[in-house]
């Protein structure tokens, strides 16, 4: 498929006037400017042969390689889409899917790496994490861009004169997307996950980690050339990283003795070349990076083919091992020859003709006069060091005299490699071929018109010098290649990337380990703690951060509210010191009460019946839990209770003075005085309590009373599930009186059984005059319950307690009918709007009816509380008991 | 039209009653659960189609003006919302429902599960339209109550008290938020948002900024806002596979919700907030550190939940236009993206009878399904292209670089920093748990608990229910653009209430209002 993209790639190319682009705009996200503008030009244009061309060899090639037995259908797979996303990279003419593109390179990569076994994925991680950094540096210099150009579009961007303007902006993309470009491009610092992903099988090697992907970053820097050339921070990054970087891939590729890492390290050495180049920015150089480009692709696929055919034969691709065997391969020797000899330089092969102009380009860097000859020094450095182990690849491989003898290859397993490598001869002799691609590509790259004129003879110049030592100087140390290997044995990198990355790692994941071992803690203090700390410390900024308050309105304290503020402070500090949790309960109905009597002092009439019957009913409840609980309470140590009281007394104090510089500070909210004037004219009822709670904020009503409910079922759900623990039980000397149950209950049954009737009719009372007079739904229920709480105790036993009532049902009819009632409400407008009927002189409203509801849920769950924390229940439902017959199967 | 906003709160909520009446019928409380939740989902579909092209839509319940009665309003940013969250709520039910089909039988109804699910459903959608402090105070309150009985209903004593860390810190939060209330009330004389945001104005500038810091603690509780997060890693992995889907991918949502409308509606934040700034970057690299050592996969998910509510929070905290598209979109992303991560994991867990990640290994050779039904949604989390989540990232990006503030660079930063630590650990994950050789399931530790494990049965609405959130999420890259102009135009509402509070007070109340 890419062969034939390929064709039609080549069919647009041939009709395609110089210097003219090609685009392609499809929406995706227009209000973020992002969309799939592809735009081909000569850069574009030549990346996409490559990808294509290189990427159909080494499909041809894979064929061969990975043979019809097994399933290869992921790899296949994975190559075309790694061959898709690079082709949108460079197509790509829109910032983001230039990014999109990018990282699916880089996930196409690790999933190929990581599909080669159980060792790979050690090396597939790294990978991963190195060039998804560099992801995410190219993400911000995306970003920078956007933000600084204002627009989304790559050429419209490059366009932008902010890049001139602003010389702070330059520095930061030129820092963020050399950082892109040298994690992708295995350049120093980032180069350790090259030579690591050899893990992979030969295939994809060759193309991603020779000819397609590692030169996404070469593409990245010749497209940002044309802006970032010059800049003096681009420059030295890009020179120093890459001349760094070639030298000591190419001595390390002299030390290797297993032939593909030899390739990884030559890879990272030329790919170093590349970036110095780019780097130097003049369009000499950029041309000479262009024509590299081309000719490493050419010349490293078919080597990394070339080794897998020999892998594949010998069983082997370690020179030591090699030389044990005799390898008899004449086409494959010839052909690997010549490519060593194109990536070594020797004329009439394109690698020399690149290697040319590399020197011409080195030799006219700008800068002070000693950054030309530094720079040509460490240039030819790498060029003899290139030649020695180019060498040492050919001779290497094919150096054994004896042992078993080693056959050739068929016909169509090296004829891909074979290609590539003589289509690195036929430009080398006549380079002018090239002429127009190179041209519109190094113009494109240069940002001015470049007319690239390749000859293989230059003439007499300083680069043909330099080419003559090169050539002598690698001649020389191939035929003393037992000697280097000797002096350079010690050499070592100055550090390891792969220690440094995975140092960096276990630090990071430490440090993770200790920052989530901070949560885990099942104590309520620690979790409590944090917000408390916050309540206090805002408190604290707000009282430096105040200048003013408003006037305190009124008076609003009265002699005997500090009375009520004593009492209640006393009930709080008994319950702290409480030792017992009955005497906790106890004085915590202490606050309770006298927050009673402030509502009943504050006129509060109903608020105040509500306070009272919920105490009620809560100690009642509680004393139903007590039984099961330990009688004391844990003791915490000193250490822990003393923070504990400091943050608490923090917290209470900044809620306290909260509550001082907020309160009595304005007149009488507006709601407030339309509850007051217009509240029974809006609802008919003159009880404002009733009329907030059944009209003006039924909603809200109707959201408490579903809690409420939630509680009751929340108690069913535990309970049915899991036992609770058991009721601890009296040491009760039979003989007594107070052992028999049935008489000491006389009295209470006596009362209840007066009191009942009246308690019943003062709930339904109370419930039908709610919306005038103090009373309502809740109250009533409150009431009601409280009915039930007497029937309970009256019980001589738990279980004769009449209170088995479908406490469900009642809370669920309970919503029914107060979310119903609200529903009807549309009949006269909308939601919740109360209906007002007048049957047989009687006014009626359907707030009554909400108030029903609200009426059968709060009994509902008042039954529910005594029913199951009263009652030994048995378990009700089948969802609520163990699985009876759950299928099991372990193969 | 107005029936459109209160349906969402009411339906669920009436099923919900009508479920619990009718215990005895499990194919009946089946299908009114998945009924009402899929009539949400058109509904929410109607409403933002509305809302968008139409302007917010107000209920003023009961009839009565604002601010005397209660609010409910949808904008776009809630319309929009509602829809997200009613999908997965839909999506989980139907995966629960799959479960509890396999794990006991057709026959089996529930007093808990269908009554209460369908009670935090109501609870989540008033929180969304909700106008008024107090009933979002009431919302949260019928979320929480629902959601304390689905952590804690069947399951073991040791994972009850982890539950109670959960409810503990849940209503110390709501005993701040009542405080909160009392105060802002005692200050203002309003709880009606759109009346607040013009009253608030008057309050000295340092009551001001302690109420907004009061309401930030408040909601950072609920959203696991580091350092108010400690209870979320705690307490999630706790509960069944879809009760964290629900939670993890609604409730500190709704949180980071809360927080947004507040601090948008009611408070005047002209400029970015570097104490928003700072909290978010710390949370999106303390949950990340703290998601990279964890064995247990449901913590570690928990943790990366943490970790990304600080985008959020980054991208509010810009108060520009770009930040808070980006933080809509990451709600958006992260809602549907967390919660298939999560009943993918149930998925997984069920087959390998472990939550161990180093416990089990060759997930993907295994069960190959289960295992693209992991990857789509964590290279999505990861911010990997073309996913939702990069999506998200790139307005984010973008927004914190065009702050251009030392701090705003930093949070930027941060936020890539994240990306990567995300990466690396769901990276972790696929390769130790997903790659190798399958490894026998390990059996069941206790049949009674309902995180069950190792049992090998899924049915198949469960892969059903977990591939449509899946692909939920991948639809989002096709309607990328008209999600991310949504998005933009709620953006632009929040950032100018004025329309809010316009269409909730009435063109006069503005004119009076001291703006």
């Amino acid at each position: 498929m890419p062969l034939l993209l390929a064709a039609v790639l080549l069919g647009v190319a041939v009709g395609f006037a110089p210097g003219t682009t090609a685009e392609q705009y499809l929406p995706w996200m227009p209000t973020l400017d992002v969309g799939f503008a592809l735009r081909l030009d000569g850069l574009s244009l030549l990346f996409s042969l490559l990808v294509l061309v290189i990427g159909a060899g080494v499909l041809a090639y894979s064929a061969r390689y990975l043979g019809t037995s097994g399933n290869h259908g992921s790899f296949y797979l994975l190559m075309t889409a790694f061959a898709a996303a690079m082709l949108l990279l460079v197509l790509a003419d829109n910032l983001v899917v230039l990014f999109v593109a990018w990282e699916a390179t880089t996930l196409c990569s690790f999933f190929l790496i990581a599909r080669s076994g159980p060792k790979a994925r050690e090396p597939a991680i790294r990978t991963l994490l190195v060039t998804a950094a560099g992801g995410l540096s190219l993400l911000a210099a995306l970003a920078v861009i956007v933000v600084g150009t204002g627009t989304t579009g790559l050429s419209e961007a490059l366009a932008s004169p902010i890049w001139q303007e602003s010389a702070g902006f330059s520095i930061a993309v030129a820092a963020l997307l050399a950082g892109a470009a040298f994690t992708k491009s295995a350049q120093f610092p980032f180069q350790s996950w090259l030579p690591d992903s050899m893990v992979a099988i030969t295939p994809v090697s060759a193309y991603l980690h020779a000819a397609a992907m590692v030169k996404a970053g070469i593409y990245l820097l010749l497209r940002f050339s044309p802006v970032l050339a010059g800049e003096t921070v681009w420059m030295v990054l890009l020179i120093s990283a890459g001349l760094t970087t070639a030298l000591f891939g190419a001595i390390a590729a002299l030390r290797r003795t297993d032939l593909k890492e030899l390739l990884a390290y030559s890879t990272m050495s030329q790919l170093g070349l590349l970036v110095a180049m780019i780097g130097i920015g003049t369009p000499a150089a950029l041309t000479t990076a262009v024509v590299h480009t081309v000719a490493h692709a050419l010349f490293k696929s078919a080597l990394f083919m070339l080794i897998g055919v020999i892998d594949k034969r010998a069983g082997t691709r370690d020179i030591r091992e090699l030389a044990g065997l005799r390898l008899r391969m004449p086409v494959t020797a010839t052909v690997l020859g010549l490519a060593a000899a194109s990536m070594a330089g020797i004329p009439l092969l394109l690698g020399f003709v690149s290697k040319e102009l590399m020197f011409a380009a080195f030799l006219e860097t700008p800068g002070p006069g000693w950054v030309p000859v530094l720079v040509t020094a460490l240039g030819a450095a790498t060029a003899v060091l290139t030649f020695a182990y180019s060498g040492r690849i050919v001779l290497g491989a094919f150096s054994g005299r004896n042992g078993n003898t080693v056959r050739e290859a068929s016909a169509p397993f090296y004829s891909v490699p074979a290609l590539g490598a003589i289509a690195g001869l036929a430009p080398g002799i006549a380079p002018f071929v090239l002429d127009g691609l190179v041209s519109d590509a190094a113009s494109a790259t240069a940002g001015e018109a470049v007319q690239a004129e390749l000859v293989l003879w230059h003439g007499l110049n300083p680069a043909l010098a330099i080419s003559a030592v090169v050539l002598s100087v690698g001649t020389m140390l191939v035929l003393a290649r037992r000697r280097v290997d000797t002096v350079l044995a010690p050499v070592r990198f100055p550090f390891s990337g792969l220690a440094i990355v995975d140092a960096l790692r276990s630090v990071v994941v430490r440090f993770g380990a200790t920052v989530g071992e901070l949560a885990g803690s099942r104590a309520p203090r620690y979790h409590l703690a944090v917000p408390m700390i916050c309540v206090s410390a805002i408190a604290l900024i707000a009282v430096f951060t105040v200048d003013s308050l408003p006037p305190i309105v009124g008076s609003p304290a009265e002699p005997l509210d500090w009375t009520l503020v004593a009492l209640v402070l006393v009930g709080v500090v008994a319950a702290v010191r409480a030792q017992t949790r009955i005497a906790a309960i106890v004085v915590i109905g202490v606050v309770g009460f006298a927050m009673t009597l402030w509502y009943f002092v504050l006129g509060a009439a109903d608020v105040a019946l509500t306070q009272l019957l919920v105490e009620i009913l809560t100690v009642c409840v509680m004393v139903l839990l007590l039984r099961r609980l330990p009688a004391r309470f844990g003791k915490q140590p000193l250490r822990n209770r003393i923070p504990a009281g400091i943050i608490a007394i923090g917290a209470g104090l900044a809620t306290a003075a909260g509550v001082w510089a907020l309160t009595g500070r304005r007149e009488m909210s507006e709601a407030a005085s339309f509850f007051v004037r217009e509240g029974e004219t809006a609802t008919g009822g003159s009880n404002i309590v009733n009329t907030i709670l059944v009209d003006f904020r039924a909603m809200d009503t109707l959201g408490e009373l579903t809690v409420l409910g939630v509680a009751g079922i929340a108690v069913a759900a535990l309970l049915h599930s899991r036992h609770p623990t058991a009721v601890r039980s009296a040491h009760l000397d039979r003989g007594t009186p107070l052992a028999d149950a049935r008489a000491n209950s006389v009295f209470v049954r006596t009362t209840t059984r007066l009191l009942g009737p009246v308690i019943v009719a003062l709930s339904l009372l109370l419930l039908l005059r709610g919306h005038y007079e103090p009373g309502g739904g809740f109250i009533a229920a409150l009431i009601g319950g409280a009915g039930f709480t007497l029937l309970y105790l009256a019980a001589p036993t738990d279980s004769a307690a009449r209170v088995r009532w479908p406490y469900l049902t009642l809370i669920g009819a309970g919503i029914v009918i107060s979310a119903g009632t609200g529903y009807l409400g549309y009949l006269e407008g909308s939601f919740l709007t109360p209906l007002h009927v007048e049957i047989l002189g009687i006014k009626l409203t359907s707030a009554l009816l909400f108030d029903i509801g609200v009426y059968s849920s709060v009994i509902g769950i008042v039954l529910a509380a005594f029913n199951l924390l009263g009652r030994r229940h048995r378990i009700l439902h089948d969802d609520d008991q163990p699985p009876a017959s759950k299928e099991v199967s372990y193969r | 039209m107005t029936a459109l906003v209160t349906l969402p709160v009411l339906l669920p909520l009436l099923a919900a009653a009508l479920s619990l009446m009718l215990t005895r019928f499990a194919t009946i409380q089946r299908l009114l659960g998945l009924i009402v939740l899929l009539l949400i989902v058109l509904d929410a579909a109607w409403l933002l189609q509305v809302v968008d092209s139409e302007g917010p839509v107000v209920v003023q319940l009961g009839g009565h003006a604002a601010p005397f009665g209660i609010t409910m309003i949808a904008d776009r940013l809630a319309a929009l919302l509602l829809l997200v969250s009613a999908v997965v709520t839909l999506s989980v039910l139907l995966f629960s429902i799959g479960q509890r089909i396999t794990d006991y039988g057709r026959d089996t109804s529930s007093t808990a599960f269908h009554p209460m699910y369908l009670v935090l459903c109501s609870g989540v959608s008033l929180a969304y339209v909700s106008g008024d402090l107090f009933n979002l105070f009431v919302a949260f309150e019928i979320m929480l109550a629902a959601s304390y009985v689905l952590i804690t209903r069947r399951t073991t004593a040791s994972r009850i008290r982890a539950g109670m860390t959960y409810v503990i810190v849940s209503l110390a939060a709501s005993l701040l938020f009542i405080t909160m209330i009392a105060l802002v009330y005692a200050a203002t004389g309003t709880v009606n948002l759109a009346d607040l945001a013009d009253k608030m104005g008057a309050l000295p500038d340092g009551i001001q900024l302690g109420l907004s810091l009061l309401m930030l603690v408040v909601f950072g509780i609920k959203a696991a806002m580091v350092p108010l997060h400690f209870w979320l890693p705690d307490s999630y992995p706790t509960a069944p596979a879809p009760i964290t889907a629900v939670f993890a991918g609604l409730l500190t949502k709704v949180g980071v919700y809360a927080m947004i409308r507040t601090q948008t509606l009611v408070f005047d934040h002209m400029e970015s907030w570097t104490v928003l700034l700072v909290l978010g970057s710390l949370t999106m690299i303390v949950g990340a550190l703290g998601a990279i050592a964890q064995d247990d996969i449901n913590r570690l998910l928990s943790f990366l939940l943490v970790s990304h509510i600080g985008f959020m929070l980054f991208g509010l905290a810009l108060f520009n236009e770009l930040g808070m598209t980006g933080a809509i979109l990451y709600v958006v992303h992260h809602i549907i993206v967390q919660a298939s991560l999560f009943l993918a994991c149930g998925l997984v867990t069920r087959h390998t009878g472990t939550v161990s990640v180093n416990g089990m290994s060759g997930v993907a050779k295994a069960y190959p399904l289960i295992a693209v039904l992991f990857a789509l949604p964590a290279l999505s989390l990861a911010g990997i292209p073309p996913f939702s989540g990069f999506i998200a990232k790139i307005a984010l990006f973008q927004a914190g670089v065009q702050e251009a503030t030392p701090i705003a660079y930093v949070a930027t930063g941060a936020a890539i920093l994240t990306s990567l630590l995300t990466l690396y650990a769901v990276g972790r994950v696929w390769v130790v748990s997903f790659w190798g050789e399958p490894s026998t399931p390990h059996p069941d530790p206790d049949p009674t608990d309902e995180l069950i494990v190792g049992t090998r049965v899924t049915s198949r609405s469960m892969t059903t229910a977990t591939g449509g959130l899946v692909a939920a999420g991948l639809l989002i890259i096709f309607v990328a653009g008209p999600l991310s102009g949504i998005s933009e135009r709620a953006a632009t509402d929040l950032l100018d209430p004025s329309s809010y509070r316009e269409v909730v007070l009435g063109d006069s109340a503005i004119a009076g209002g001291g703006e």
